[in-house]
């Protein structure tokens, strides 16, 4: 980018660079740029609720993407209550982990496309399984239920998280590509699609 | 304080062979700097900096003068607990506010004088350049070719369609 300096130190100058809207701007400047902007800009997501479905199509359509995500914070955007936790289960949360059991708001029809839905249908047969199955690892705490298709995406996306904050016991193994064999009923009733 | 130093000043040579005599306590700001003179102990001939011209060298130096009573930053390198702002004081603002070359140039020494506040000032200016402007405009700003076909364009503008700014 700039051709008196080397790329460590474009590099340094583009993590002081907080918000995604200006790491945006340097990933469609050139192709060095967006080789190193493309990583900072996935570091830390704060899914916002009017962009949560594109994020997610990002990250679902570019698996690569979800291995630069290092934080993911969901602060006051896409809250709903959250579950109830036992002491114990709280004893095991930091304050700053438990906004990962923020179950997300539904947010309507989402514009995916048909391969993003059985991609999301996949996610969801994961996780989707009864307590009894998913509990054999560990008795000390139950496996939480993540109820929106969106954070299952986020968090399969996203091997770096660290281990406690998916908060169950499902084995989260890469995706193989997009196409489930037997989508869940429930999921497509909830975003039934309009006939094309 | 350690023992009184037995040097009160250095000379440091330009690359373009100028010598100048600064405050030792100045020079090491430096990390580099102060290494050499703590592994060679008394030092008498003029210091080479051989990546470094008079006229960037001197405008460290008049950094370094003037942050010489800065607490020595903690020895922490790890990035991700290093708080990240573009907050630049006002002296350094007006210090950082030269012609783009210059600007690259004092951050190019900063890096291989080892001066972690400068380099860091520096790169902190640069982003700022950056902020809260259009890919074309930055294009613009350092003087970047377009290397995108308009397909890729369209297919990365796509992808992180969820961050642009709306």
């Amino acid at each position: 980018m700039f051709p008196l300096l080397p790329p460590e130190l474009h590099l340094q100058i583009f993590s002081h660079l907080q918000t995604p809207e200006s790491l945006h701007a340097l990933t469609l400047v050139n192709h060095a740029t967006n080789a190193l902007a493309t990583p900072l800009l996935y570091r830390r997501l704060e899914p916002q609720q009017d962009t949560a479905h594109l994020l997610v199509r990002a990250l679902l359509g570019r698996p690569e993407l979800g291995g630069y995500v290092k934080e993911v914070a969901l602060n006051n955007t896409l809250l709903s209550p959250m579950p109830k936790l036992t002491g114990r289960e709280l004893a095991r949360y930091r304050p700053e982990r438990r906004k990962f059991r923020t179950i997300w708001a539904p947010i309507g029809e989402l514009p995916f496309g048909d391969d993003e839905w059985d991609m999301l249908r996949e996610v969801q047969s994961r996780f989707d399984k009864p307590q009894s199955e998913t509990a054999a690892g560990a008795s000390s705490h139950k496996p939480v239920r993540l109820t929106m298709p969106w954070m299952w995406a986020l968090i399969v996306r996203t091997p770096s998280l660290p281990q406690d904050v998916t908060a169950t016991n499902v084995p989260i193994a890469p995706l193989p590509h997009p196409r489930a064999q037997n989508p869940p009923d429930r999921l497509a009733q909830a975003h039934p699609r309009a006939p094309a | 304080m350690a023992t009184p130093s037995t040097q009160a000043t250095v000379k440091l040579q330009s690359n373009d062979n100028v010598v100048i005599e600064v405050e030792r306590a100045i020079a090491e700001r430096s990390v580099l700097i102060k290494n050499m003179l703590e592994d060679c102990g008394e030092v008498t001939d003029a210091i080479p900096i051989s990546n470094v011209n008079e006229s960037i060298l001197r405008k460290v130096i008049e950094w370094c003068e003037h942050h010489k009573n800065d607490p020595v930053a903690a020895e922490n390198e790890n990035d991700d607990s290093r708080k990240k702002t573009t907050d630049i004081d006002e002296w350094d603002q007006k210090f950082m506010n030269v012609d783009q070359e210059m600007l690259f140039e004092i951050i190019l020494a900063a890096n291989f004088l080892d001066i972690k506040p400068l380099l860091d000032t520096g790169c902190k200016t640069v982003a700022n350049m950056i902020k809260g402007k259009s890919p074309e405009e930055i294009r613009k700003l350092f003087n970047i070719q377009n290397d995108f076909t308009p397909e890729e364009e369209e297919q990365i503008r796509r992808e992180n369609e969820w961050a642009e700014d709306r």
